[in-house]
Formats: C-alpha cells, structure tokens, sequence
C-alpha cells in the first residue's frame, strides 16, 4: 500500500484486509462511524462492502475492510465521521491509523470541526 | 471555543442550501490551515476538502428535518375538549401549541344542547421565548432553544361564543355577561416525543455516513480539483509572506468558489439520507407523552329557577361550576403513522347543592387511533382517526337533580357511549387545519336518546407561521 494523495492509498490484493483503527485522543467517548466502503468502478458504485467496528477499550475502534469481489481497476470509498459534542477541547482529534496486511501503516487525522461531525473521506485505488 | 462547533451548527440549521456563504461553516478548518506549518498542511487540506462535502448533505437533511417539526406533526391541538358546547374532538391531544393557537369549533359531542366554542391556547414560555429567540426554533420545539421547564406549562382559555343570545332550547339561561366557560392549565409530566435537536438525528442516523460516503464517491473529481487548487493556492511562494487574516481571507474565498461547484447530491444519495432522517424523527413523534390538565369551567347563569322541591339552582344564580382533571397519553408505534391516544379525567362540582347526591360529576374515558396520512405538499398531513368516548354521568343530570328537560324525562345516571370519526384537512403549511367529524352517541348528557352528529371547525396554529422562516 501506497499513499497518493491526502487520504488516497493505492492498493493491491496482497494488501487486503486493511485493517483500520480509529482512537479518540482528549476524548470522553469514542463516537466515530464508518460508512460501508463504497466501490467505484467506470464513475458508478457496483459494490458496497459493510464493516463491522468493534471497540476496542478505552478509546480505540477498529474494524478490517476485506478484498472487494469487484476486480481492478476500482476505487474503495470510504467517509468516517466523528462526533465532537459541544465540550470537546480543540486539541481532541480521532486519529486513524489504516495498516496494510502487508505492514504498510498510514495515519491521518479528524480535528474538531467547525460543524460535528468531522469527516475524514479514505480512498483505496484497487490497482 | 468548545461551544463554537455548537453555535455555528445552529447556524447552519437556519441556513437554506449550501450557498456563497458556506464557507462559514467551516471557519474552524480555515484558520487552522491558514496557521498550519508546512509539515501539516496536507492532513489539513484533506480536513478542508473533506468537511466541505457534508454541508450540502446537511443542508438537505435540516431542511427536512424542519419541516417535519413545523409542518407535520397531528399530535398538537388547538380546539377544545369532549366536554364543550362546541368541539370536534372526542379525545384531546397531547400538545398545545408551542407558543400560540386559536380554534372555532361548531357542534358538541355529549352535550344535549350544542354551540360554539373559541378556544386560545397559549404557552406562555413559549411567547415569551419566542420574543427574545428564534421565533422558528422555538415554534419547532428545538430543544436548543428555550431552555426552560416552563415551557411544558400551557393554558387554555375557552369561550362560548352561544352566550350572549337565547334561543328556545335556552329558556332557562339568561344572557351571561361574559362568554368566558373554561380556563385549563396543561402541564407535561413526561414528553419522551419531545423533538431532538437535528445534532441527534445525524448522530443517531447512520446512513448519514453512509450518504456521505456515497456523496464522496461520486464527488471525487470536485474534491482532486479541490484538493489541487488548496495545495497550489497554499504552496505558492508568496504564501509564507501572508499575515495570518490574508490567509483566511483567501482561503475563504476559494472554499466559497469552490462549494458553489460542489455539485448536489444524486438524488438517490439524498433521498435514502432523507428517509432515514425521517423514520429517525417519527419513531421519536411517536414516543410516549403523558399530560396532565386541570380544568375550571363556568357555566351560564339561571334566570329562573332551575329543579322544584327542592329548588337546585334559584333564578339570577349560577349553577357550580367544574373542576376538571384530566390525564393524556399518547404513543405510536415505531416510526407507522399512527398513533394512539388515550384520555382519562374526573369532574367535580365546585360546590354541593340541594339535589346532589356529591360532588363528584362524571367520569370520561377515551381512546383515539389516528392516522397521519400522506404529505401534500404545501399543505401539510391530513389525519385520520376514530375515536370512541365513555362517560359516566354520576348525577341526575349534570348532577343538579333535575328530573326533566324540555318536557323530555331523565331517570336514570347516565352511561354515554360515543364513536366519532375524524377527518382533519391542514391548510396553509399546517397553520390552518380543518377538521370535520361525525359522532354517534347512545345519549346525550340530558336526554336519553342516541344521537347521530355533525362537527367542523377551524383551527390557527401559529407555530407553523413562525417555523417558517428557513
């Protein structure tokens, strides 16, 4: 796994499952939701791989997004939102940390919003 | 600071579509970008490019949202109880109006002789609230707004407009002075259906991600251009001479340029955010209430006297008059359109007279099932419902120990046995609705004779002329 752009990774099948752990840093709770990773393929969505989060304590989820049967080249779409509430100091954050299956570890960052939820978008291109 | 995320989210919620000025909303991910060091400049772009994305969707789902509060709701009523000369309702609702409504009702239910009744409902929390707050917010109950237990507090005042002129069916009661039959106080003892803030509904919807993810997908090209133009526009050479304002100023500009391209979500990504949000909101209108109501009524005053050996009520007196109580539940069932209403209440003579076996009047119980029907659009949610009323008569009638009324006998305490069906037709955004009934009866509250009736009216609610500001 690659990073090609913000939070763009390049992919290959030896990468899946990529396992994705959220941590919610000056937090009281952990209130972060991934959407079903949504898999573009020629500009359409043709499949949509449900995740399952699990928590993981104190503060931590985590949750493996699997090989999607859709072959390369496609595009793995994913929105992960989380909740600040109003008491949230301005230096609480989710950080996520997106491993490969073959050990390549990116990191990337949900900072207090202007409007909760922060919203971090991942997508893995499935070369 | 940390009630910023707050405040400005109550701002969106005012706000119409993403508009030139959605860049507001994110503010917080400007200024950090504008005072990011280089190192972390990409991570806060992405933050940028990605947050911007939810404000149309949330723009959509607001918009919804407040229009279910203002406009769709059929457990707010306006007109008077079982009990008055004039009414259309056999079961009374849980709600009053969240600041002011005024009914006109023709045609009583388990009176023997009918009329007219206008009936003011007002909270008084709710008008003063609504003077020094957002008047829409506080229409729609936004619990963001008018933080006060008063607000559970409503008062009903109701009058007779019958009173005033006789009639031949009106021999005995002399032109009252004033129309004035009942003063009520309401109280909400526990109102689970209370309207969640739009905050809850994105928390508790997760299709909202899920839509988000979707709107992403298809939004990729919009946010590589995004995502392009913030790192050109931050990577320039003169970007480090910047003062920390210029930088916000442009980076305000640019998010402006770029969201008015953000193209809308597909339609279907927004009507499958849309029909969460809104299962979401109605599973919460159907959640339990329970309401208590006192009521104080007056009736007319006598001009001759009214029952022989003994005289009950002597002529140029008033008979007693009423205390009421009365307990209201409500709930539905999951997010249907339906809901079911139950009511239970007591009337006591304020005083006891020759003839009156005790204080205590009558007994009503009452059972509704109404049905929220189809949108029309502009107009609001017409309702179904079918009620059925049982009140026990205590006294030979109306407790005064009368044994006739109008050369017609009275012999025995009375069981009243009322079905009604309702059709309640909303105009004007909810404002106006129309409700027209039919109820059939075994007797009245004088004569022992089944009865088939008629009742239509009008009620003006002003909680949807406020909630509409958008």
């Amino acid at each position: 796994m690659k990073q090609t752009g913000i939070r763009t990774y390049e992919v290959k099948t030896a990468d899946f499952p990529i396992a994705v752990v959220i941590r919610a840093k000056e937090l009281d709770t952990n209130d972060a939701f991934a959407s079903d990773v949504q898999v573009v393929k020629d500009a359409a969505v043709v499949e949509k791989i449900a995740v399952k989060l699990v928590d993981v304590p104190p503060l931590s989820k985590r949750y493996g997004i699997r090989k999607p049967s859709t072959s390369p080249k496609c595009d793995l779409t994913q929105t992960i939102t989380g909740f600040f509430g109003q008491n949230a100091p301005d230096n609480a954050s989710y950080v996520i940390t997106i491993t490969s299956d073959t050990g390549d570890e990116f990191k990337t960052t949900i900072r207090v919003p202007t409007v909760d939820p922060g919203i971090a978008n991942l997508t893995f291109q499935y070369r | 600071m940390t009630r910023i995320c707050c405040v400005t989210f109550a701002l969106l919620m005012v706000a119409g579509p993403a508009s030139a000025q959605s860049s507001v909303f994110l503010q917080r991910e400007i200024s950090r970008l504008a005072g990011a060091a280089p190192e972390d400049k990409a991570d806060l772009i992405g933050d940028l490019v990605d947050n911007a994305i939810k404000v149309k969707l949330a723009s959509d789902g607001k918009a919804a949202n407040q229009d279910l509060l203002a406009f769709r709701r059929a457990d707010v009523q306006s007109g008077s109880g079982s009990g008055a000369s004039g009414t259309t309702s056999a079961v009374s609702s849980p709600f009053l109006p969240a600041i002011f409504g005024l009914a006109f009702e023709n045609g009583g239910l388990t009176r023997t002789v009918t009329g007219s009744t206008v009936t003011l409902k007002i909270s008084p929390a709710g008008l003063v609230c609504a003077s020094r707050q957002d008047a829409a917010a506080v229409a729609q109950r936004d619990p963001d707004v008018c933080r006060t237990n008063w607000k559970r507090v409503g008062i009903t005042a109701a009058f007779d407009t019958n009173r005033g002129e006789k009639s031949g069916t009106l021999e005995n009661l002399e032109t009252a002075r004033r129309q004035f039959a009942e003063l009520a106080v309401r109280v909400e003892l526990l109102n689970r259906r209370q309207p969640r803030s739009f905050q809850h509904f994105v928390t508790k919807a997760t299709t909202f991600t899920n839509s988000l993810a979707l709107l992403a997908a298809t939004n990729s090209v919009w946010d590589d251009a995004a995502t392009a133009a913030l790192i050109e526009m931050t990577g320039r050479g003169d970007w480090e001479n910047l003062s920390s304002q210029q930088r916000v100023e442009q980076l305000t500009a640019k998010m402006d340029a770029l969201i008015a391209d953000l193209p809308d979500p597909p339609s279907s990504v927004k009507a499958e955010w849309l029909a969460s949000l809104k299962a979401e909101q109605l599973a919460d209108f159907n959640r339990t209430v329970v309401t208590v109501e006192y009521a104080y009524q007056q009736p007319d005053l006598q001009t001759t006297d009214l029952g022989t050996r003994p005289v009950i009520v002597p002529a140029g007196t008033r008979p007693p008059s009423l205390h009421t109580a009365r307990v209201i539940v409500a709930k539905g069932i999951g997010a249907r359109t339906v809901d079911f209403t139950f009511n239970l209440s007591g009337s006591w003579f304020a005083e006891r007279r020759g003839g009156m076996t005790d204080h205590f009047r009558d007994l009503r119980s009452a059972f509704e099932m109404k049905f929220k029907m189809r949108d029309i659009r502009d107009y609001g949610a017409p309702t179904l419902s079918f009620a059925g009323l049982y009140v026990l008569l205590n006294q030979e009638p109306l407790g005064l120990g009368l044994t006739t009324f109008g050369g017609t006998p009275i012999t025995e305490r009375g069981h009243i046995y009322l079905f009604q069906t309702k059709l309640e037709f909303p105009t004007a955004n909810n404002a106006v609705r129309i409700p027209i009934s039919i109820s059939a009866s075994n007797r009245t509250e004088l004569i022992k004779a089944s009865d088939i009736r008629g009742q239509v009216g009008f009620s003006l609610n002003l909680d949807a002329l406020f909630g509409e500001k958008k």
